[in-house]
């Protein structure tokens, strides 16, 4: 470990002290604690509402890859580590989409498909492993209070409308798709297969897919969200948030992102096969 | 690639389990909305929770099959492309 890394530790580690002593000061009790558990702030525009915390933090999110995307504009002939491990990971996906995707007219753009929403849900992820500013709402969806450092960011994954969007869109994507590799009747004819009786299954599988690959990122860091705070608060936030927000923001996180992007290749594919 | 290949396949165990629950969960919504407008006494949507659980299990392992097969061809292929550099 060379003295800078070890400098950036000690000040992490000293804030984190910090962030423990002002946290203990105002440790809420039991029963106001958990009374906001799981309730969001919305906002309401006429029959249109939203959770803005959700739109604030994917804000946060494309800047921080555009911001990334900025600084490895300028690719060199010889890497550094930044642009290596870059090229390994598109590498990767680039092999994983063209073993699975059987058109190879159809593999770029799936690739690309596949990458960006890959990058966003994984920095969406990451975002649940850092103690931020918290925003908390009540039964009503009214913002009760704004917590500094009481427990991690909210990541855009935890909630349902981001997940949906990106399932939605695979879905319409796929059969875009399949309409274009197979032709339109052969595509309608695919809804009919083994034979006409299976109709409503094939119908009811297809409709099925967004549902569950919205619903299994949503419970995931939804889920790993609720248990930190839990975790947190019983513990008092002394030490162990570390490795909680570690496990569920940069662990689960990855293996979901990895997950839900697969699922986007697999999908892609089913409908081109 | 393989060992990456590897890990994937775990996935196919969630898939079949998030395959079942949202068929379920799909036929179970409809079922309701069809009960809710019409008798109103619960029988369409239970019937439509038994539909779910088949039309699930159906998908899943329709799913499952055509995971299996094209693991299977992509296992060969590598076979056979490691068995070519070895006699090189």
């Amino acid at each position: 470990m060379s003295r800078k890394d070890k400098i950036f530790l000690a000040v992490v580690f000293g804030a984190y002290t910090m962030a423990w002593i002002i946290n203990l000061k105002y440790i809420p009790p039991v029963g106001e604690a958990f009374k906001t558990l799981g309730h969001r702030w919305v906002v309401s525009l006429g029959s249109f509402s939203f959770n803005p915390v959700t739109i604030i933090n994917a804000s946060i999110v494309f800047l921080v890859i555009l911001w990334f995307a900025l600084s490895v504009r300028d690719l060199k002939l010889i890497p550094d580590r930044k642009q290596s491990i870059l090229e390994w990971l598109f590498n990767t996906f680039y092999e994983m989409v063209e073993d699975t995707v059987p058109d190879p007219k159809f593999v770029r753009p799936t690739f690309v498909i596949a990458m960006t929403v890959f990058i966003f849900v994984w920095t969406s992820n990451m975002l649940a492993s850092f103690p931020g500013v918290v925003f908390v709402g009540w039964e009503n969806g009214k913002l009760t209070e704004i917590g500094l450092f009481t427990d991690t960011w909210q990541a855009p994954t935890a909630d349902l409308n981001t997940n949906l969007t990106y399932a939605l869109m695979v879905f319409v994507i796929s059969h875009a798709f399949a309409i274009k590799a197979k032709g339109f009747k052969a595509w309608l004819k695919s809804w009919f297969e083994p034979n006409a009786i299976m109709m409503p299954m094939n119908l009811i599988g297809e409709l099925a897919k967004p549902i569950s690959h919205s619903l299994r990122l949503f419970g995931n860091i939804a889920g790993g969200a609720i248990l930190t705070y839990i975790f947190t608060y019983m513990i008092k936030y002394f030490l162990l948030p570390v490795f909680l927000w570690g496990f569920f923001g940069i662990f689960v996180g990855t293996i979901q992102a990895l997950v839900f992007s697969i699922l986007v290749i697999a999908y892609i594919s089913a409908q081109l096969t | 690639m393989k060992g990456f290949r590897d890990f994937v396949k775990f996935n196919l165990i969630t898939a079949f389990g998030a395959t079942v629950v949202a068929n379920i969960a799909v036929v179970g919504f409809i079922g309701w909305l069809i009960d809710r407008y019409t008798f109103n006494n619960k029988v369409i949507f239970i019937i439509s929770l038994f539909l779910g659980t088949v039309s699930g299990v159906y998908n899943g392992i329709r799913e499952l099959l055509k995971e299996a097969e094209r693991y299977e061809k992509l296992d060969r292929k590598d076979d056979n492309d490691n068995d070519d550099s070895d006699s090189s």
